[in-house]
């Protein structure tokens, strides 16, 4: 199958049944997991009572689920845009360094600027790096035809390196880690909750996916960008310009990475770190197939594998299974949602019967 | 309805085995929360996890260990930890882990917590380090001997060894300091060469420094580079001349070219700071592990480079001589010069 296929087979409907695949897999790839752990002679109920608990069992449980969720959210989002216009975008991790090292840099140049005013030029330098860094594959895409995976892909390992560079030589802070020095207060991101890694993240991810919406939905680029991951040739002699359309599709969807890395840099660590991402951009692509390229799947998605993720916490702390299994639950998802004629067939049997 | 059953079937399965298992709540519990590179790093994440294995085989200890997957997760492993007040002491692992520890010590200061390898100075932490120049005067000691020797087909004429460190800071100048006593104590002679990279994952420029200390005449070269000392060894494989490893056990990465590694016992940190919780010993405060606390060594496991008997045996002489006191190691490159006269 080739990645058009794909592509069409996730963004052509979004029927109930789409929504049902999406369930479908996740509860095959939970019955799987139960499965492995009962195999490896633990109790399949207890880890999933434990990580249930560990998600949301507390308020300080639900803000670290909620931490998790919103990088996911971003890279979801901006991995469901580049989809949305027929394109796949596999450099939301190096977007999103990109995103994050420039929003810091920004407001620690920049720190001389009125309070009020500084968080969100921070976060506009990190956006408008993102947006350059995802442009550009889109823009060799639209021009000299240049497949834009291997393009995003290459380009991964540039900025992932371009900022690793930056922090260990021109920008490191005193000391033995790689970091930058630490932002200025007015920078950071407010906590939402005290004594917890919870920021005002949360808020620009939901702005972020709303947004995301009435643009595909409700405005002419959002139409325009949508006909051409439909069917480019119609909406070519429908007089809409494929080429302008892709470049920006692809800017839009880096600013999104960009975001997932602003807001990590911005409201948990308050600086840069070298290799801070444990690949938040290659999650954003489970997360935006999972969600069925549509800002509330995404949100949904994004919040499964953040309370996932923060469940595993516990469960490895608490249980002899490691938090290893969950990237194993996630990886199982993605298999069924990728392979929707498996459970298609499953249900057709269920309705014949 | 063949889904229903499936999934009744699954439930019914989860209830049956979730019986048989029990939470037990051990009264000497312990946690542990390992760096992000987790287990199977075979350095400190395996080594400390060793260490809380024979706490537990020797002291009847119960422990829960953590694997962090990215640089965020501490602080919420730590609180977590923390706020369940389950743990007589949670050791944390690694230099990454310290500003999130300076933040929850102060938060829950009623807990213990330690630190491996690294200070955080905080009432109710104990922060581990080691004597490494202890352990580089070791090595500089053999790097010495087999020089003086000259008897190993690898090894020129000229006495000239080299050591490659991260950067230039006093913590990498205690490694340096250690390794020029130690060689030139045992061989006046010597020239050591010294250079630094001036990062951590780069073994490209690390290579680079090793491959012109060899050809300015060194044959040996140690490093204290972290990541970048890969390329150290890289060197030694191309040009076809001797090194030595660092902090952990290296000589099974190229075991014809590396002598010896110098290492850190952060097993034993680790053990140690768990007795001294069931001791009542508890202390904040730096612990500096030296050789004679079993804290620092070096080891010729894995290598199949060949070193005369003799010069291992005078090698554990001086060992024995650091032990006793007889011999004190200069931490610092300044300190060098008078410990030699």
């Amino acid at each position: 199958m080739k990645f058009k296929d794909i592509i069409g087979g996730i963004s052509r409907s979004e029927s109930v049944k789409d929504v049902y695949i999406s369930l479908f897999s996740i509860l095959l790839a939970l019955i799987i997991g139960a499965f492995l752990i009962f195999l490896i002679g633990s109790s399949p109920l207890q880890a999933f009572t434990v990580m249930f608990d560990g998600a949301f069992g507390s308020v300080s449980n639900i803000a670290n689920t909620l931490t998790k969720t919103i990088p996911l959210i971003f890279t979801g989002l901006a991995v469901a845009v580049a989809f949305r216009c027929g394109l796949f975008n596999i450099g939301a991790e190096g977007q999103l360094y990109l995103g994050a090292f420039f929003s810091v840099l920004t407001a620690l140049k920049f720190s001389f600027l009125p309070a009020f005013i500084l968080l969100p030029v921070a976060i506009l330098g990190g956006i408008i790096s993102g947006m350059i860094w995802g442009g550009i594959p889109g823009f060799l895409k639209a021009q000299f035809g240049t497949h834009e995976v291997v393009v995003t892909v290459m380009m991964n390992y540039i900025g992932i390196n371009i900022t690793s560079y930056l922090v260990n030589y021109p920008f490191k802070a005193e000391g033995w880690v790689a970091q930058t020095d630490i932002i200025p207060t007015a920078a950071i991101l407010p906590k939402l909750i005290p004594k917890t890694q919870l920021s005002a993240g949360l808020i620009v991810a939901v702005i972020a996916a709303l947004a995301v919406y009435f643009l595909l939905w409700k405005t002419d680029i959002g139409y325009e960008i949508r006909a051409v991951g439909e069917n480019p040739t119609t909406a070519e002699s429908g007089g809409i310009n494929i080429k302008k359309n892709i470049s920006l599709a692809m800017a839009i969807s880096g600013g999104l990475a960009a975001l997932a890395g602003v807001t990590q840099s911005l409201g948990v660590y308050e600086r840069f770190i070298d290799g801070f991402s444990p690949g938040y951009g290659f999650t954003g692509i489970a997360v935006a197939v999972l969600g069925r390229n549509h800002p509330l799947g995404v949100i949904l998605t994004a919040l499964l594998f953040g309370a996932l993720e923060t469940g595993a916490l516990k469960m490895d702390r608490v249980t002899e299974i490691s938090n290893d299994l969950v990237i194993v639950i996630q990886g199982l998802v993605i298999l069924f949602v990728a392979a929707p004629e498996i459970i298609r067939s499953i249900l057709k049997r269920r309705e014949s019967q | 309805m063949r889904l229903k059953k499936i999934m009744l079937f699954s439930l019914v399965v989860f209830f049956v085995f979730s019986l048989t298992v029990s939470i037990g709540a051990a009264e000497d519990k312990f946690g542990l929360i390992l760096a992000t590179g987790g287990l199977g790093d075979q350095s400190f994440n395996d080594l400390t996890y060793q260490g809380m294995g024979r706490a537990q085989e020797e002291l009847g200890i119960t422990f829960d260990y953590v694997e962090p997957k990215e640089i965020a997760d501490y602080e919420t492993y730590q609180r977590d930890l923390a706020k369940s007040g389950e743990y007589g002491l949670i050791v944390t692992v690694g230099f990454d882990q310290a500003s999130a520890l300076e933040k929850i010590a102060t938060e829950y200061p009623d807990q213990k917590f330690a630190i491996i390898d690294m200070v955080v100075d905080k009432p109710n932490v104990a922060s581990y380090v080691s004597k490494e120049h202890q352990g580089s005067f070791l090595v500089g000691a053999l790097a010495g001997l087999m020089e003086k020797q000259n008897s190993n087909p690898k090894l020129n004429d000229d006495q000239v060894i080299g050591i490659v460190g991260g950067m230039d800071i006093p913590l990498i100048r205690k490694f340096v300091a250690g390794y020029e006593a130690g060689a030139k104590y045992v061989n006046p002679e010597l020239e050591v060469l010294v250079d630094y990279v001036g990062g951590w994952s780069d073994p490209t420029t690390a290579k680079e420094i090793a491959m012109a200390m060899n050809r300015r005449g060194a044959d040996i070269v140690y490093h204290a580079a972290g990541g970048s000392g890969l390329g150290v060894f890289q060197a030694a494989e191309n040009e076809d001349f001797l090194a030595i490893g660092v902090n952990s056990n290296q000589n099974h990465i190229k075991p014809n070219y590396i002598i010896a590694s110098m290492v850190k016992k952060v097993d034993v940190a680790t053990y140690d700071s768990v007795k001294s919780v069931l001791n009542d010993s508890f202390e904040p405060g730096v612990h500096n592990l030296g050789i004679k606390d079993g804290g620092i060594d070096y080891t010729r496991e894995n290598s199949e480079v060949e070193v005369e008997e003799e010069i291992i045996e005078q090698v554990e002489d001086l060992k024995e001589k650091i032990k006793s006191g007889e011999i004190e190691v200069p931490d610092t490159i300044e300190a060098v010069e008078s410990f030699l006269n």
